[in-house]
Order: structure tokens, then C-alpha cells, then sequence
């Protein structure tokens, strides 16, 4: 899953290794330019909307009191409202509202809305099983920072299989990737080996042997004339994913922490859990940025219409896909659930806190420009959807924290203008340091028929 | 004798206008093993006593299509490339620091020879015999072994690096169908391709080794063989666990474990009991399977497993504990899968049933019948009416927005349900009012069905062409894990027509699938056509 290389050391629990074989290659198949610096990008996606004015009378629970700078100070003192619970990074934040989604929904908001939220592309199908037609921004950026057979971590706090299960990473039009939604099995990935030199060079011999062998093998199926393209697709795939590289990487965490990630291995996917795992993989996507396991990645929490059943204040609740129609079904009719819109409320502050929890693990390893990790990141909690019942596609909620190693003027709450959000997708490319060729802003993400551009007020 | 039948065979096929007689469909040739088969496969080819665990922690594939085994799912990022040679090492090292696995594969240490393992081993590893190049070419791999294994003998060395490296071949990953030779409707598969299409099919897992005697004995080649071997692999016990999963799948089995309900209203609800219904759904089903049962028989058997819990929910008299009995239900209360109390409790809420769910579910899933996604919904439906029926017709019956979908196609057949409340109980009341579970059905063609209530509804499905017609289609998609084309729909209707006509039963119809060429042959042309 993961390409080992470079090592920061004795930093957050993790430990030596030896920097082996390649050496840093940036943007080898960019066809924008090339990033001269490691900023690390994460996308965190909650589901079912946030609790924010514009729905039947609901007060505004969400967003700070007005627009402008943010201080510490001035977002602690706003109780009432969500994102009050990052006021320690107040900061670091950049605050977006404004951003709507292009594309209705192909009869299903949260299908239409997931499908949309990372990729800014049209949606193809029907239903729960809309696709994207574009590929999504982790793997745009993966494929221009990370070095050559290095992924985006494609994580997932929730059951594989569900309803709508995963639907946040494409590699490709259409292409939607698998989530690994159990944390063991993750860091077990991350973690390297460790030996003497001339042990690691025999094993990247004897690698490289059946490397050798196997990639015979499959240059003669694929020079078979009668593959379809199909499966000629398939094979190439798998072809291009075998290297020769990454031996002797360690990204180590305690071993109490590893513990509890292997104490729930059996039930990684059930509700009781989904706070836990979610709060594990975000650990282990700091772990993974600051061993330069990987640079970009993305976490969906529950299901494509999250039915975890949240506590809350130590209750355990309807589902969360029910809280935010406000009745007790799954869809628009049945009876009320009373205080949905508190209930909702307080979900938000559960997904602000496990944002904090990223933001502090972030700031606690130091960055690549001498600063945090945060300094050096831009990290993003959205959501495929606007508020709760209207399932509506406009202010969509976009959290930003990370200074993109300067790029980014954070300490903001700015309002975009309604503009669609391949607008800020584009700004976040640019904030990880891709342009285009003649050295301008990169600016054409997402689906052709979009206005192109970037959101200049988020940027320094 | 096995001459005479064979040409008896080739008789009825060349004069028959059975399921065997069909074309072939153009499909793609390498299917990736899933995750559960490379584990089943790795288990078989080691002989290992448990499953290595190892998948679990492989890159997971996405959900797309159906089944779990669809060929669009199966891909190989460089992620799971990753994943694959971990666990080709991990599972290389184990073999040869155990004596026991070592032994199975090297029985006779001072006389083993590099070319002899590697012809044996890799016809188990491949599913085939390999060719001569092939095993040149291992051989050179494990020559090469003892420089880079000094903690080795140079004998072990080699087996370790050259089971490390047909894990990672491309002939164990894939299913690798290479038969190139045509003849008139396309290209037979050969005799190993067929055998490993068995296997996988049935036990999701590579060939035994009488399997792996068939092929080399050329007997797959020809609809008897295969029926003989597929009858064998059939009545394994194995097969039980893949029909299991089909059934799982198909019928969204998974959903029923992870139920709430309002225990207030429910005083036979606990937490535990959705995974009962799940086990009991599956028990169910396995049984109408392994009993030669039909389609029929999933619709309208009253045959149960039940423990205490489930007792109380059907109502069944007598001493029942945490095991699970197989009693008889009460046959004017329930009738196949639709009245257990699994797909019910799934279709309805906290407190309440939701008719909509158990009609979409029906219409989508057992009827094959697609039905538009909804248009955006308003807010604020006024509904009225003193039952769930009357509140839904309300606001989704005649003369509504919903009128088009609910009030012809989703509503008549969810409402045939209002006798079993949100757990599945029966009841003859809603509110205090008596329950309305008459309606009628209209199917795509335009033949119009009425029913009293879900019993005279269940049974009159599982004497409609639709339903053999639907069980069929997710038959042959998970038999053949790709999505159908169009060309498919022939074989579909003629199994459709075996199920329902001549009342055979879920095995039959799988031993007609694995006989005809859509099983045994592909077709000649590269591109597979479009969707239906």
C-alpha cells in the first residue's frame, strides 16, 4: 500500500530506518509542473450535511458569527457554534464558505453529493450507484507529489459493504478505489523493516528476481492479441504496480497505541467502534505524513448516508442518517425525532473534535520547513452535502486547516461567493505546489464544462 | 459406456433447444482471485490447518456491481501489488521454517530435485502443468536462491523464493484463460480453464486433485464430463459456504445483523436478535439449496430454523434454546423468505413497518424489475389516514406526485406485508384498525396478479415467469462473476423456463449452467459487446 523512503527521526514514537535505493522524484508524470517542496494534503469527508442555517427556521450552529480574521480568543468564545471547537488552530484555519456542488444528484443526494466531493466531475449511473466520471483530487495530487508507486492512503472509519459503502477515491473515471477501514491492517503497511544493510540488499535482490520473472510473465499475456481492453487495462495495471523499490522504512508507533489497534481487529466495522477507528487512522495518517510514507490520502466516515447510531451526551442515538432527515426513517416521511436538529448539532461537534484531534497530531510532529507538520499540510474536513433535510448541494461546509507550507492565508473565515467547488479543489492543488506549465495557477480540475479557476481569497 | 454417452451427449445438444445450444458471450479472460478465494486457494495449496488471515489486511476492493466476485471490481493497484508480495513472503517463509508444510512439498529432502518440485508445485500453484519455458524459467529463480537465503540450504532457499514467486505470477492471481483454438460458435476453454471455473465456482478454491486427473485425462471437454465432476464438487460440503455467499449477497442478507428496533414497543427485540435473523435467513436458504429444492421453494416453504428468540417472534410453541431448531410455520402466517422475520425486521423502522422498502426491495431484487430513483422529494407531505398503509397511500397513491413508481409498482407489493410488524411478527391489526394487506400487481408485460395478502402474493411469485426469470439472471452473474450482456438473456429465459416449468431444482439449474457453452466456452471476438 505504501512506499517507504525518507525518515524523520525520533519524532512522535517513531523510530530509525535506513534511507534505501531511490532517490525523490517529483511530478515524473506531471503533466502540470512540478511541486518544489512536500506539503501534505488530507481529506476528511463526514456525510449527511452539517447542522447550519437555512432549513426551516433552524438557527445557525456551524459557522463563526461573521466573516474576517479568526483568533483563538474570538472563535472560543462562539459556544454555540461548531467550529468553535477548533478555536486552538484558530490560526491555521481557513474557513470556506460559499462553495456549492455542479452536478445534481442522480436520485440520490448523498451518492450525487460523495461522488462529487473530491472529483468536481459529472456523475454517471443512477441512484446509490452513481460513479464519478473523474478522478479524485488525492489521486491528481498523488500522481504529481508522491514518488512513483507510492499511493494516497484511501481510508475509511465504516462497514466495506453497505447501502452505499465507499465512495470518495477514484484513480480514474469510474474508477472508485477500495477503503481500508481496519487500522491494524494499515499501520502493519506502514511499518518497515529493520536489518543491517546487507540484509536489506539481499532482500531487494531477491525482490527484484521474482520482480524480474513476474514482469516476464506479464509482458507475454499482454502481448496476447486478443485481450480485450478490458482486461488489457487490468493487466497494465498490475504491470506498472510492480517495483523494485522501498526497503527499509520504518513509521513506528508505541506499542500500547498498536494494541488497541489490534484489540479491535475483529470489529473494526462496527458502530460501537467507528469513532475509534476513525480517530486511529487519522493517527496513523500523521504517522504516515511524517514518516513521508505518502503525501496525500482521504477518510470517509460511516457509510455514503452515514447510519452510525452517534452517543450523544452518552446516549446512544437514531442513526445519524435518520437525525438528519429528522425523522425516524430514510426518507422524508415518518415520525419525528425530537431535537433532531440539536441532535445533529452535537454530531457536528463530534466530527469538529476528531478534526481537532488530526490538527493536534499534525502539530505535534515537526514539518519539513522547520515548523509542524500542520505548517507544512493542508487538511480538509468537507461533506457531500450542505445541512440535513433539503440534502442541498450549496454551502457546502469547508473546513481548512494548514498553511500549505505558506501557500495558503490561513486565520480566515471568507465567503467564496457561491462559486462551484472545483474552485477551492484547484486552489488545494496549487497550495501542494502543482501548477500549470507556464508557471501559472493550475486551475482545471474537475469536469471540463466548469468555470475554471482558484479562490484568490485563500491564498497569501 | 462413457463413449456411448458422450456421443448421447453431443446428440441432444446438437438436436436440442436446451440451454446448452447457446452462444457463448464475449467476456473478459483474467479474472483476479477475490480475497476470500486467494485465501481458500493458499489454505488448499499448503494444506494449511486455518485460513492464513493474511487478506484481511490486503487493500480492499471497491463495491462495484453486485457481487463481491465481479470482475470490475478486481483490479491491482500498487497498493495491493504490495499486499500480494507481503504475503507471498509471509507465507513463503512460514511453508519453509515448518517442518509439516515443509515435509508436504519436499517429502523426501535428500533426493528432492529442483525440476521435479517446481513441475509439481506449480501445477498446483497455476492449475495447470507449466511449460517447459516456465520451468526454465522458475528454475533459474531458484537456482539463484541460495546466494540471497545464506540462513538456507540452498535446496530450501530455492523452494522458498520460488513459492515467493508464483504467488506473485500472474497464472496464480489470475484465472488466466488462454485457449486461443476456435471452432464454430467460439473458443472451447480447455480442460484445466474448465477446472478451475469449477472449483472457483463451487468451493472458491483451486481444483482438487481429482479434478486436477479430469483435466489431465481430457474428460472436461465435453458437457457429461464436466456434469459428472460438477455433480461431485456439487455435493461437497463446501459448496454449502458458496451458495452461502451468493444468497448473502442476492438477497442483502447482510443488513438483517445490524438492526435496532424500539424495545418498547418490542419486548421480543434485543440486540442480538438481527444476527439471528440473519443465521436463520441463511440456514433457510441453505437448505432449500442442499434439499434440491427450487425457486419455488424460497417463496413458499414454511420450513424454519428457530431458537428461543425467533420462536417467540413466529410465535412457535414448545421448549427452544440458544440452538437452532428446524420446526414448520404456521402456513396461513408465512411462506418463504419474504415472510421471515430477517427481510422484515431490514424493511421497516424503529416501531414502524416501511411498505416502500419491502416493495422496492421485491420489485428491484426479486422481481429483476428496475424502478427510477426518485425525484427530489418535498418537504412537508401531509399525510392522513389512521394506518401505515392509509398514510402512505396518502401521500404516494393515486393522484399524488408519487402516483407513477409508489401507486403501480411499489406500494401493491409492500402493502401485501402490513401483516408482519417491524420485527417480523404477525399481526392482524395496525393502530387498533384491521391491517389491508390485499392489493394488485401489475408486471412489466402487463399481466395483472391480485392477492389477499403476502402468503397468496409469495405464492403466486413463485409461479411467475419474472421471479425464475430474476433468480436466474443473479444466478448466472455470480456463476460467471461479470455483469450479463445482452447475448445472456437467452440463456437467462431458458433457465427461467427450466426453473419454473419443469420445477427443477437450484442445483439442476446450476449442473445446465456449468454444461453450456456460456460456462465452457468464450467467444471469438475480442471486444465483449454492451450492456443490455
Amino acid at each position: 500500500m505504501i512506499n517507504r523512503r525518507r525518515f524523520l527521526s525520533g519524532v512522535g514514537g517513531a523510530a530509525l530506518a535506513l534511507p534505501f535505493l531511490e532517490s525523490v522524484r517529483f511530478g515524473s508524470r506531471a503533466n502540470a509542473g512540478s511541486p518544489e517542496k512536500h506539503v501534505y494534503s488530507f481529506f476528511i469527508r463526514q456525510g449527511n450535511g452539517c447542522q447550519q442555517a437555512g432549513y426551516n427556521n433552524e438557527p445557525e450552529r456551524f459557522w463563526p458569527q461573521a466573516l474576517g480574521p479568526l483568533t483563538t480568543a474570538s472563535l472560543a468564545s462562539q459556544t454555540d457554534r461548531t467550529l468553535s471547537v477548533l478555536a486552538d488552530h484558530a490560526a491555521s484555519l481557513t474557513l470556506v464558505r460559499g462553495t456549492r456542488f455542479a452536478f445534481p444528484g442522480n436520485g440520490c443526494g448523498h451518492s450525487g453529493g460523495l461522488n462529487q466531493v473530491l472529483t468536481a466531475a459529472n456523475l454517471t449511473g443512477e441512484g446509490k450507484d452513481t460513479l464519478a466520471t473523474g478522478e479524485s483530487i488525492d489521486w491528481f495530487i498523488s500522481r504529481r507529489v508522491n514518488t512513483a508507486g507510492m499511493e494516497p492512503l484511501t481510508l475509511m472509519a465504516g462497514p466495506q459493504s453497505a447501502y452505499i459503502a465507499h465512495g470518495l477515491s477514484y484513480s480514474g473515471p469510474t474508477q472508485l478505489r477500495g477503503a481500508r477501514n481496519n487500522p491494524f491492517a494499515v499501520y502493519t503497511t506502514l511499518m518497515g523493516l529493520s536489518a543491517s544493510p546487507e540484509v536489506l540488499q539481499q532482500i531487494a535482490t531477491r525482490r527484484k528476481s521474482v520482480n524480474d520473472l513476474v514482469r516476464e510473465e506479464m509482458q507475454e499475456l499482454l502481448g496476447n492479441p486478443e485481450l480485450s481492453t478490458a482486461d488489457r487495462t487490468r493487466l497494465d495495471m498490475h504491470f506498472q504496480a510492480i517495483r523494485d523499490i522501498e526497503v527499509g522504512m520504518a513509521c513506528v508507533l508505541d506499542d500500547a497505541k498498536v494494541s488497541e489497534m489490534k484489540a479491535i481487529q475483529t470489529q473494526f466495522e462496527g458502530n460501537e467502534n467507528r469513532i475509534k477507528v476513525a480517530q486511529f487512522m487519522l493517527e496513523l495518517t500523521a504517522l504516515a505524513f511524517a514518516c513521508d510514507a505518502t503525501r496525500t490520502g482521504t477518510l470517509q466516515i460511516g457509510e455514503g448516508n452515514d447510519q452510525t447510531r452517534y452517543y450523544v451526551d452518552g446516549v446512544l442515538q437514531n442513526t445519524f442518517h435518520r437525525i438528519s432527515h429528522r425523522v425516524d426513517s430514510d426518507g422524508s416521511d415518518g415520525t419525528p425525532i425530537p431535537n433532531a436538529d440539536m441532535l445533529h448539532h452535537k454530531i457536528d461537534l463530534i466530527f469538529a473534535g476528531m478534526f481537532k484531534f488530526f490538527l493536534d497530531k499534525l502539530a505535534s510532529y515537526p514539518g519539513p520547513s522547520g515548523g509542524t507538520l500542520l505548517d507544512d499540510s493542508v487538511v480538509v474536513w468537507t461533506n457531500d452535502l450542505s445541512n440535513g433535510p433539503p440534502h442541498s448541494y450549496s454551502n457546502v461546509p469547508q473546513v481548512l486547516a494548514g498553511g500549505a507550507g505558506g501557500f495558503l492565508k490561513t486565520g480566515q473565515y471568507i465567503d467564496a461567493g457561491n462559486v462551484t467547488h472545483n474552485k477551492l479543489l484547484n486552489t488545494i492543488i496549487n497550495a501542494v505546489g502543482v501548477r500549470n506549465g507556464d508557471g501559472s495557477y493550475y486551475d482545471s480540475f474537475g469536469d471540463a464544462s466548469l468555470q475554471r479557476g482558484v479562490i484568490t481569497a485563500m491564498i497569501k | 459406456m462413457q463413449r456411448l454417452l458422450i456421443i448421447a451427449t453431443l446428440f441432444a445438444v446438437a438436436c436440442g433447444n436446451d440451454v446448452r445450444s447457446q452462444p457463448p458471450s464475449a467476456a473478459d479472460r483474467f479474472p483476479r482471485l477475490t480475497h476470500a478465494q486467494w485465501e481458500a486457494t493458499v489454505q488448499d495449496l499448503f494444506h494449511l490447518p486455518e485460513p492464513s488471515g493474511l487478506p484481511a489486511s490486503f487493500t480492499p476492493d471497491p463495491q462495484l456491481g453486485r457481487f463481491d466476485n465481479n470482475i470490475a471490481r478486481l483490479t491491482t493497484s500498487s497498493g495491493l501489488w504490495r499486499d500480494y508480495q507481503n504475503a507471498a513472503e509471509a507465507i513463503a517463509d512460514r511453508v519453509v521454517i515448518t517442518p509439516q508444510l515443509y515435509a508436504q512439498l519436499v517429502p523426501d529432502p535428500a533426493n528432492a530435485d529442483a525440476r521435479e518440485f517446481i513441475t509439481t508445485f506449480g501445477l498446483h500453484a497455476f492449475r495447470r502443468p507449466l511449460r517447459d519455458a516456465e520451468v526454465e524459467r522458475y528454475l533459474e529463480l531458484f537456482n539463484g536462491a541460495a546466494a540471497v537465503f545464506p540462513q538456507y540450504d540452498a535446496f530450501k532457499a530455492g523452494v522458498r523464493q520460488t513459492i515467493a514467486g508464483m504467488l506473485q505470477a500472474p497464472f496464480f492471481l489470475y484465472r488466466t484463460e488462454l485457449s486461443t483454438a476456435k471452432d464454430g460458435i467460439g473458443i472451447p476453454l480447455d480442460n484445466y480453464e474448465v477446472a478451475s471455473r469449477l472449483s472457483y465456482l463451487f468451493w472458491n478454491s483451486m481444483p482438487d486433485d481429482e479434478l486436477l486427473a479430469a483435466a489431465k485425462a481430457g474428460t472436461l471437454l465435453d458437457a457429461e464430463g464436466v456434469r459428472e465432476q460438477a455433480s461431485r464438487l456439487f455435493d461437497d460440503p463446501r459448496t454449502q459456504a458458496q451458495f452461502r455467499r451468493f444468497h448473502f449477497q442476492a438477497f442483502k442478507v447482510s443488513q438483517y445483523a445490524d438492526l435496532d428496533k424500539n424495545t418498547t414497543t418490542f419486548p421480543n427485540w434485543r440486540k442480538e436478535v438481527g444476527g439471528m435473523m440473519q443465521e436463520e435467513a441463511m440456514r433457510f436458504l441453505d437448505n432449500v439449496v442442499m434439499r434440491d429444492g427450487g425457486v419455488a421453494e424460497l417463496l413458499t416453504s414454511t420450513k424454519a430454523y428457530v431458537n428461543a428468540d425467533l420462536a417467540k417472534i413466529y410465535g412457535v410453541r414448545g421448549t427452544f434454546g440458544d440452538e437452532y431448531q428446524e420446526v414448520d410455520l404456521d402456513p396461513a402466517e408465512r411462506a418463504g423468505l419474504l415472510t421471515r422475520a430477517g427481510f422484515l425486521a431490514k424493511n421497516a423502522t424503529l416501531t414502524e413497518t416501511d411498505p416502500i422498502r419491502r416493495g422496492v426491495f421485491i420489485n428491484l431484487d426479486i422481481i429483476c424489475r428496475p424502478i427510477s430513483a426518485p425525484p427530489n422529494i418535498p418537504d412537508n407531505l401531509m399525510k392522513t389516514g389512521n394506518t401505515t398503509r392509509e398514510k402512505i397511500d396518502s401521500i404516494t397513491g393515486e393522484g399524488t406526485c408519487g402516483e407513477g413508481c409508489h401507486h403501480t409498482i411499489i406500494n401493491p407489493i409492500g402493502f401485501a406485508f402490513e401483516n408482519y410488524d417491524a420485527i417480523g411478527q404477525y399481526r392482524l391489526q395496525d393502530r387498533g384498525y384491521p391491517v389491508n394487506a390485499a392489493d394488485q400487481y401489475a408486471f412489466p408485460d402487463g399481466r395483472e396478479i391480485s392477492y389477499t395478502n403476502a402468503i397468496d402474493l409469495s405464492k403466486q411469485l413463485a409461479v411467475s415467469p419474472e421471479v425464475h426469470a430474476c433468480y436466474a439472471q443473479q444466478l448466472l452473474e455470480f456463476m460467471l462473476g461479470r455483469d450479463l450482456q445482452q447475448v445472456d438473456k437467452v440463456i437467462v429465459r431458458e433457465l427461467a423456463k427450466e426453473s419454473l416449468e419443469d420445477k427443477r431444482s437450484i442445483k439442476e439449474i446450476v449442473l445446465s449452467v456449468v454444461t453450456s457453452n456460456t460456462f465452457r466456452v468464450r467467444a471469438a471476438n475480442v471486444e465483449p459487446r454492451s450492456q443490455p
